[in-house]
């Protein structure tokens, strides 16, 4: 049996850039597969957005300064992304401006706020 | 009249639709329904009736104590932190609500005394803890009566960085470089199981920092010699961790590599002849080792003791005991050279070496 | 302008045991715009999965849903197995896809039955289940569970099962699909069900890309879209597998698509058992995991995407799960959009929602 691997394509993308590249995907017909936060270390978060086309994956990685850094919302692009912005807001606590559907902290119903966010 | 004509075919058409809806539809399904009406309910009677459990269901976890040495492997599988150990008071906790059947601690059990039965715990009003006795035992890693066994992993002085620690460990939480002269433990990772201190043959580790001495740090200035007992079982070649060690049975050759010979003395403790020693005068064997034959010996199992895990089987240098099927354990005589290996590496202690 | 209203709609509703809620707005009795919120029943299993090493995580993996628990152990499995670069022996792969595709078959049913619970039709609910329960008992016979089966793990599985069990799985099957035929058949030509579902909540094929909707629910708008087509898990590929696809984007198409894949499933099966290798079914797996895994898995429900990330230790620093209902939401926010107040419980229910799975 020839064994298919799953293709994994990260590829690092800067702040600034966001939107420009997701934009392209977009009109390359790429399809949002999800969006996800990693807490790297006590002062870094990845954001990996993952898109499909044709069934291959792709990922864009970027990189924010907690505290720092606020992400411009992609919901303008694609709107279902406002799931993901929403709860990584929630249990994160990253800022994404300019949504088009901004639950405000709202989303989930959670006792502790942003769970995921280091403490120090 | 043509109007009249008109309402009959539509008349028909709506019957002909209805009839093959109905038919497609209702009727077919009412096949079903009417069949039910026949048939026994779908469901049991229970608990009247009761029900009939797979081989594989998986109900609860259930111990049998005479056989558990308290290795922990359960509590430290359990995903949920059900299963609490009391070496000290010889006592095997569950907590029934917190399992979920998930029966890791069945398969990773080494002594097998965990079984997963069919039958569910049976409900109940509070959270209930079942406790279950097994043998007492001092905790694992204190038996050189070292002092205290709650610390972390610690390496003393005589630490010879063998890295047979780093092998025993399960959890890969030691790391020794031999070169760097680097002995590291990472406490995080470390599941407190004592198998580093098994095996360390300097006895340089201990929990809690006050290594236990090492047993024979006396004579250990000379290169390693073997004296004439040697009957070339190998067993020294397989334990050294410097690959320093070479013997050939059929040219009754045994040789070392004294550059290469960290001296860490794994190989003298392996010997099942005692013929090894750092420095010329054999020492005796160790008086845990089974006693030396006066002229020949072979080992021989406790009937019904024999769990068939083959340990020995693999462990015997001569290849003299042939692979164990349904517990029944054989072994070639002729073969045997007394060397005593399977008796060390069998768990449950079934083998001892008998007198021919 | 009519008066608007606002309505909630849960997250208690009969129509549904899980708890989401929806704000509808409505003008009369048309739904004019729906906002969805979350977040009653969120467990945070991802940062569970943190405390727990890779091998215990399966077992929390597979609790994120009830239904499709045997694909949640396959996905946490197949994402650390990459991560580690573990090729897992093929029967062991067979063995997966077989008892996914079995998973498939219960959780259509289960759907089955809610749908009709849904639209009042008890009979036919209480069938579909009865069926199911015999999905179900095939189930607990070969993996010891009815639910969570807890039988992968990473490296293969916890347990073979045997050839001959597996050809008494599928003339079980067998005997089963002229009963479902039966069922399902109510489901399509039955009037009143037909008057309840045809032309109901249409997504059309550019709404359902748009909004990238998963799983049935993209495949009944006409979309040529199923992760196993990938060959990334499982041995589709050597299945001859074509994904069920139905154009009219309503719930009858969405319903017709799970309906078909439920023979399919079975089909599946049959041929997988007929070509199961023998052979070891796990591999030893190192004890620490290093680097990253994306994997992807179709789930009865769509798209499931898993995400491992290791830190040189047995914990994982990141296991991500995205699961279908929290990308068919969008297009469930779409499609209320116009709809009549008395259809909401039916268009919710037409995703196949899952919001344990949703929140985690």
């Amino acid at each position: 049996m020839e064994k298919i691997t799953a293709v994994q394509d990260f590829e690092y993308v800067e702040l600034s850039d966001l939107i420009s590249k997701v934009s392209d995907l977009k009109a390359e017909g790429y399809r949002l597969v999800q969006i996800c936060g990693v807490v790297l270390d006590d002062d870094t978060y990845e954001i990996l957005y993952s898109f499909d086309k044709d069934h291959l994956l792709k990922t864009l990685r970027l990189d924010l300064k907690i505290g720092v850094d606020e992400v411009e919302s992609i919901t303008g692009i694609y709107w279902p992304a406002f799931i993901y912005e929403n709860e990584i807001h929630d249990l994160f606590g990253v800022q994404f401006n300019h949504s088009q559907l901004d639950y405000q902290g709202t989303f989930f119903r959670i006792v502790e706020e942003t769970p995921w966010k280091p403490k120090k | 009249m043509i109007i009249v004509a008109k309402i009959a075919v539509i008349i028909a058409a709506l019957l002909l639709s209805a009839v093959v809806t109905a038919r497609l539809g209702f009727f077919k399904f009412g096949k079903t329904i009417l069949g039910s009406l026949g048939k026994k309910p779908a469901t049991l009677m229970y608990p009247v009736v009761p029900r009939e459990w797979e081989e594989r269901t998986r109900g609860s976890v259930s111990i049998d104590g005479d056989n558990c040495i308290a290795c922990g492997i359960c509590a430290n599988a359990c995903p949920t932190n059900a299963i609490d150990i009391d070496k000290a008071e010889g006592k095997w906790t569950i907590q029934r609500m917190q399992c979920i059947q998930c029966s890791a601690c069945v398969d990773g059990c080494p002594k097998k005394c965990l079984t997963m039965e069919n039958l569910y715990t049976i409900p109940d009003v509070v959270k209930v803890v079942d406790s279950f006795d097994i043998p007492k035992k001092a905790p694992k890693g204190a038996k050189k009566d070292a002092p205290a066994d709650d610390g972390d992993l610690t390496c003393a002085d005589s630490c010879v960085f063998c890295g047979l620690c780093a092998k025993a460990c399960p959890a890969d939480a030691i790391k020794v470089d031999r070169k760097a002269k680097l002995w590291e433990v990472n406490t995080e990772d470390c599941v407190k199981c004592g198998a580093c201190i098994d095996k360390c043959p300097k006895g340089s580790l201990s929990f809690g920092g006050a290594a236990a001495p090492a047993e024979d740090a006396g004579d250990d200035d000379g290169d390693l010699t073997c004296a004439d007992s040697c009957v070339f079982c190998g067993l020294c070649a397989k334990a050294c961790p410097a690959d320093a060690l070479e013997v050939n049975r059929k040219e009754k050759l045994w040789k070392v590599n004294t550059e290469d010979c960290i001296k860490c003395g794994a190989c003298i403790d392996k010997c099942p002849k005692g013929s090894l020693s750092f420095g010329g005068a054999a020492a005796d064997a160790e008086p845990a080792a089974p006693a030396e034959p006066p002229k020949k010996s072979i080992a021989s199992v406790k009937d019904g003791e024999c769990i068939g895990c083959n340990a020995c089987v693999n462990q015997c240098p001569e290849e003299a005991i042939p692979p164990v099927e349904e517990n029944e354990w054989n072994l070639e005589e002729d073969k045997c050279i007394g060397c005593g290996a399977c008796v060390d590496v069998c768990p449950v202690d079934a083998i001892s070496m008998k007198e021919v | 302008m009519a008066k608007r209203t606002i309505v909630p709609f849960g997250p208690q509703h009969p129509v549904l045991p899980e708890p989401i809620h929806l704000d509808l707005v409505l003008e009369d009795e048309t739904v004019v715009e729906a906002i969805p919120s979350i977040g009653y029943i969120h467990r945070g299993l991802e940062k569970l999965c943190e405390i727990k090493d890779f091998e215990q995580m399966v077992y929390v993996v597979e609790r994120i849903c009830g239904i499709c628990s045997f694909g949640h152990g396959w996905g946490a499995c197949a994402s650390m197995e990459g991560a580690l670069g573990v090729e897992i022996p093929e029967r062991a792969e067979y063995l997966r896809t077989i008892l996914h595709e079995l998973g498939r078959v219960h959780s259509h049913l289960l759907w089955l039955g809610l749908m009709a619970d849904g639209f009042g039709f008890e009979s036919l609910f209480n069938h579909c289940w009865r069926i199911r329960e015999t999905v179900l008992d095939l189930f607990e016979k070969n993996t010891g569970g009815r639910v969570v089966f807890s039988i992968c793990k990473p490296g293969g599985m916890r347990k073979d099962i045997s050839n001959e069990n597996l050809q008494e799985m599928v003339t079980v099957l067998n005997g089963l699909k002229a009963e479902i035929k039966e069922v399902t058949d109510a489901f399509i030509y039955d009037k009143s069900v037909q008057n309840r579902m045809t032309g109901v909540g249409v997504l059309t094929k550019e709404e359902a890309m748009e909004l990238c909707a998963v799983g049935p629910t993209v495949r009944g708008s006409g979309v040529r879209q199923d992760i196993r087509l990938t060959g990334d898990h499982g041995v589709y590929k050597e299945l001859d597998f074509e994904p069920c696809v139905e154009e009219a984007g309503d719930c009858m198409a969405r319903t017709v698509v799970r309906i078909r894949e439920v023979f399919q499933s079975i089909e599946l099966i049959e041929k997988a058992v007929a070509k199961i290798p023998d052979g070891p079914v796990d591999v030893k797996v190192p004890k620490k995991v290093e680097g990253e895994f994306a994997i992807r898995l179709e789930q009865p429900r769509g798209e499931a995407f898993y995400y491992a990330k290791g830190q040189g230790t047995k914990f994982l620093k990141r296991m991500r799960v995205r699961t279908p209902t929290n990308i068919n939401i969008p297009a469930l926010v779409k499609m209320l959009a116009g709809a009549d107040l008395a259809d909401v419980p039916i268009l919710v229910l037409t995703i196949d929602p899952c919001i344990s799975c949703t929140e985690r």
